[in-house]
């Protein structure tokens, strides 16, 4: 056990330097991004100087480079964001709004996909060589090669455009009609968060047709090691039920990279949210930094790449702790 | 000896080793389908242009892409009206403003005339409906042929305008309710007519005059009127009791072709209008005659300004018909030479366009006209055409010509070069004879004319055709300038008409309306478009087929820089170990934590929108997992006999890694660049999706990008689809390929 807890020291403080190298190198990259925000304050002809000098001393643009990476530093590892630029209120405030959404679109996508991932996986994997075998590879590959704001245009022009089943953008109506019914500016929390989910699920279809494909692979590979195994032809050995063998004995064995695998992916699926909330206008995390990126809106910026780099660094930081917890042989490497 | 032998061997156990691979390979259904699509690709990349009709950054011509805003209006109790319309103008009920349109007013040659109010349906940016009103009906003498407005020089007031009208015998002047108040019989049956009118805009010190006459024969008949209907304190003043200005002359010879009136407004002295001639084309020389007209100052307080001719026509100057070279010559059109260094209001120059393709210019000198310029239609392919027409534009001469009976030529002629150079930029062949002369559209800077073919063409300046429509049913009238419609917000456009001979006013707008993208299909100018267009006009099929070239590049260049950097830092960090190996695998798990397209954003956006940068960007964000791969690979040979064979056997460090461990992870490093390619394609065209592709480059993932920001997503699958298929064709064909390799170089994976 004393192996198993220096591992997760050594772990956790990788992590931690992980973190704190990418927030340095997003500082650098950012100032990379050409024009300065002080050059284009100073365009503003309708700014007095006094007002731009208050603003640069607001936002820090006048103190010296080194002095701006090491508050910059501090901040964004105390979790203090600053201001935004575009929306003038603190940028805390715009993540606190947008993370649950992002959550929401890309953890239901993940565990839809995950529970498809495992059931097809395991069949196929149990049948193999057959049609279904071979159509669900293929399907599967096309789908994990196709990009997905494609497919998302796609699906808005079908669904929602032509066949009307769903709306074709935002997280929620914005007016005061929902779902067909005219509710007040306050609308029941029911009806608002059937309205929001209405909204999501053609994102999430997408989003899970694209990704199941890996996740069918993944299963069917190691059902496929583990049917292999002697114990499986023990079990059918014994007569027991087909259904029994491939659930119960097979798939239950066969779980481990899957799991490990979909805290991963939920990583980097929101990484990858920036293509399906762009598509959909749904109002996440990854369109608030692509309409930052372009309107030059750098603490929106640096604070969303370090939410979704923090996301990733601390999914993979879980994986790697079940994975040694559940392999012992990750521990002593 | 030893050397080359033993390099013999190698070279034969390599490709023993190539051909055992691909008889593995082969049994793989999906990597024969990957390799053939990506070969299918690369066929299509080499011989891109062949393949396609166009070159990518070909937009479709203005005909096919834009759309007049055409209105079709029926018009109301046309039924009742016996005989066919002969003209369509537009009524103006508030002149000086005349260049609104308001009402349409109709006439047939039995003397019926309906005027349509015309109402609009508008929102600040289009007119969404055009309709005409009820007419009122009037009823003007029999056998008009002609009907022409002169509009007033005071706007402010209304009904103020005059129209004169001919028939084959008879001359009227018509007040704004069509009344006829003057009625002149002519002694003969007119030939040849011909009309000045002194625009008040341009000339306001001397007022409107309106010269007119009509010829047969020797005789000449030239009317001169003053058009104001309103004297200075803005009442309308007694028009029948105006006076008018006859003059008669008898040229010795017969006049063949319409005269040019010649009013020098500038020439004002005393009252005088001192230099005003008329140049008749007789069969036998040009004459010009001159005459003086004096207005009566004492009469212009009362509106009364009277013209008066105070000289009988005298001639002024005759010409030959013989050129420079001395060969004899028909004039069949005169016109003003503005360009010689004239100004519009000052023609001193005679521009006579003749049958045999030579353009002659008479200069004034001492009082009389010189032999002055002189050029011939060189152009051998339109020697044959027959000039019909020439008049004067501010940027050189427009000639009308025709052949045949069923095509006619508009040419720009330059005339200080004197020259018809090149289709499409001096002159454009159109399909029928025209129906009237272009006329000039100053909103549009274009000219518009209709064949009887039944097309409208809209000219450029420089005669590239810009936009042609047909007519269903061809038309009855010549098409005619109707005016702007304009509304509170913004000026409408300039608006033609003329009648269908289905009985229809067809109304169209100039400036038109872009219609692209464009569905598969062929299209006026002759252009198929196999896949249809974008919204730029350009041809989806090309650029699917040129993107193929980018596509492929990005795919490679990216994946193979990826795959080499990480099985470099792979080699080094597992051949190595120590501290070189934990640095490498500290930064490697880094890069493996970052957020990939995040980065890739901000990095592409810092360094600019191209396409090597792109590369770099997708090749610097790709490495880590093939560093850790390979790493892992060269830890587990490290520990196999033949390195310490090698080892034992004196082979150096650099030796043991390039010769005896890199060969060995060789096959890995393909593996992983084919499911790169894979990967590069698709961020590629991620990239160029969220705005940060190459603008100067052809790729898929540009497609859908101007799909997106043009907002055609919803309305034009035909550009939605291809580019995406061909992505996730291509990115398949990389991975297929990928799955197959692996099961050859991982054999326990073929058993499944």
């Amino acid at each position: 056990m004393a192996g198993l807890a220096r591992y997760y020291i050594i772990r956790t403080l990788e992590s931690l330097v992980t973190y704190v190298i990418i927030v340095a190198v997003v500082f650098w990259l950012l100032y990379l991004y050409q024009p300065n925000p002080l050059i284009l304050l100073n365009l503003n002809p309708q700014l007095t100087p006094s007002q731009k000098e208050y603003l640069a001393n607001l936002f820090g643009f006048n103190k010296p480079l080194w002095e701006r990476f090491f508050i910059y530093m501090w901040d964004m590892l105390t979790f203090n964001f600053g201001i935004s630029y575009y929306y003038v209120q603190p940028v805390r405030d715009l993540l606190i709004q947008r993370v649950p959404r992002t959550l929401l679109l890309f953890g239901g996508a993940t565990i839809i996909a995950y529970l498809i991932g495992y059931f097809v996986g395991t069949v196929i994997a149990w049948k193999r060589g057959g049609v279904l075998d071979g159509s669900n590879v293929v399907i599967g590959l096309v789908f994990y090669n196709m990009p997905v704001y494609w497919l998302g245009m796609i699906f808005i022009f079908l669904f929602a455009f032509q066949l009307h089943l769903f709306p074709l953008a935002n997280f929620y109506d914005p007016t005061d009609k929902i779902l067909g019914t005219v509710v007040g500016n306050n609308p029941p929390l029911g009806i608002y968060l059937l309205d929001v989910l209405w909204h999501t699920a053609l994102p999430m279809i997408v989003l899970t047709l694209i990704s199941f494909a890996g996740t069918v692979l993944l299963m069917r590979t190691s059902m496929l090691d583990v049917l292999g195994e002697n114990y499986i032809d023990t079990a059918i050995a014994k007569g027991l039920k087909e259904k029994d063998v491939v659930f119960k004995h097979a798939a239950r064995n066969a779980l481990l990279p899957l799991v490990t695998s979909f805290v991963i992916s939920m990583a980097f699926a929101i990484g990858g949210g920036v293509l399906t909330e762009t598509v959909f206008s749904y109002q996440g995390v990854g369109l608030l930094f692509i309409q930052a990126l372009g309107l030059l809106d750098y603490p929106v910026v640096e604070a969303t790449t370090i939410i979704i780099a923090l996301l990733v660094i601390i999914f993979n930081w879980i994986a790697d702790l079940i994975y040694a917890y559940l392999d012992p042989r990750v521990r002593v490497a | 000896m030893a050397q080359s032998k033993k390099w013999k061997e190698s070279r034969r156990a390599f490709r023993r080793s190539l051909k055992n691979g691909w008889q593995t390979y082969k049994r793989s259904k999906i990597g024969l389908v990957g390799l053939g699509i990506i070969i299918m690709f690369v066929v299509m990349a080499v011989f891109a242009p062949f393949i396609t009709p166009y070159t990518p950054y070909y937009t479709a011509p203005s005909v096919d892409i834009i759309r007049g805003d055409i209105y079709n209006i029926t018009l109301q109790n046309s039924a009742s009206w016996i005989y066919a319309p002969v003209g369509i103008m537009n009524y103006v009920t508030a002149p000086g403003a005349n260049i609104n349109l308001t009402s349409v007013l109709i006439y047939n040659d039995i003397g019926q005339v309906q005027i349509f109010p015309v109402g609009y349906n508008y929102t600040s940016q289009k007119i969404l409906k055009i309709y005409l009103k009820s007419p009122t009906n009037y009823s003007i003498p029999k056998g008009i042929t002609s009907l022409y407005e002169t509009g007033t020089y005071m706007a402010s007031f209304m009904n103020a305008n005059t129209f004169i009208a001919n028939s084959s015998r008879n001359f009227y002047i018509l007040d704004s309710n069509l009344k006829v108040y003057r009625n002149f019989s002519l002694p003969f049956t007119i030939q040849e007519k011909s009309i000045f009118y002194n625009n008040p805009f341009i000339m306001p010190s001397v007022g409107q005059y309106s010269l007119i006459s009509f010829s047969h024969g020797n005789e000449t008949i030239l009317y001169i009127f003053y058009n104001r209907q309103l004297n200075y304190f803005g009442m309308p003043q007694p028009i029948h009791k105006i006076p008018l200005a006859k003059l008669y002359i008898n040229t010795s010879e017969r006049v063949i072709n319409s005269p040019l009136i010649y009013l020098n407004p500038n020439d004002v002295s005393n009252g005088y209008l001192n230099t005003s001639q008329i140049i008749i084309p007789t069969n036998n020389s040009l004459v010009s005659y001159g005459f003086n007209i004096k207005m009566d100052p004492g009469y212009e307080a009362l509106g009364f300004n009277v013209p008066q001719v105070v000289s009988e026509p005298y001639v002024k100057w005759i010409v030959n018909y013989t050129d420079d070279h001395g060969q004899s010559y028909l004039p069949l059109s005169i016109t003003y030479g503005y360009d010689w260094g004239d100004s519009p209001g000052i023609q001193s120059t005679v521009v006579v366009g003749t049958n045999t393709n030579e353009i002659i210019g008479y200069s004034r000198a001492d009082g009389k006209m010189v032999y002055d310029k002189y050029f011939v239609v060189s152009n051998p392919s339109l020697k044959d055409y027959k000039l019909q027409a020439l008049y004067p534009t501010n940027g050189g001469i427009i000639f009308a010509y025709a052949t045949l009976g069923d095509r006619s030529l508009v040419a720009l002629i330059n005339p200080s070069k004197g020259t018809v150079q090149s289709n499409g930029t001096f002159y454009n062949v159109l399909e029928g004879a025209l129906n009237s002369i272009p006329t000039y559209d100053v909103g549009s800077s274009r000219y518009i004319t209709s064949t009887t073919a039944g097309d409208v063409y809209l000219l450029q300046p420089n005669m590239v055709i810009n936009q042609t429509f047909s007519i269903i049913g061809g038309m009855k009238t010549p098409i005619n300038g109707l005016g702007n419609i304009l509304s509170y917000t913004a000026q409408m456009g300039y608006y033609y008409g003329t009648i269908t001979n289905s009985g229809q006013l067809y109304m169209q707008e100039t400036i038109g309306t872009n219609i692209a993208p464009l569905p598969p299909g062929k299209y006026p100018s002759e252009n198929t478009y196999i896949l249809g267009t974008d919204a730029y006009g350009r041809d989806i099929w090309t650029w699917l087929v040129y993107g193929s070239r980018a596509e492929l590049v990005v795919g490679i260049v990216a994946a193979l820089s990826s795959v080499l950097l990480g099985t470099f830092l792979g080699l080094i960090s597992g051949f190595y170990g120590g501290w070189v190996d934990s640095l490498i695998m500290r930064i490697t798990d880094i890069f493996l934590s970052l957020p990939g397209l995040v980065i890739m954003l901000i990095l592409a956006a810092s360094l600019g929108p191209n396409i090597w940068n792109i590369i770099f960007v997708i090749a610097i964000l790709s490495w880590s997992g093939i560093t850790r791969i390979i790493r892992a690979q060269v830890l587990s040979l490290k520990t196999r006999a033949f390195i310490d064979a090698a080892r034992i056997s004196g082979a150096s460090k650099y030796r043991l890694m390039m010769v005896h461990i890199f060969p060995n992870v060789l096959p890995l490093t393909f593996l992983y660049m084919s499911f790169g390619v894979s990967g590069a394609i698709i961020t590629e065209a991620s990239l160029a999706f969220l705005g940060m592709g190459d603008p100067h480059a052809v790729t898929w993932g540009m497609m859908l990008q101007y799909l997106w920001t043009t907002g055609h997503v919803l309305d034009a699958p035909w550009w939605l689809l291809p580019p995406g298929i061909t992505i996730t064709l291509l990115s398949l064909a990389f991975y297929l390929v990928g799955r197959a390799f692996d099961e050859v170089i991982n054999p326990r994976l073929r058993r499944r």
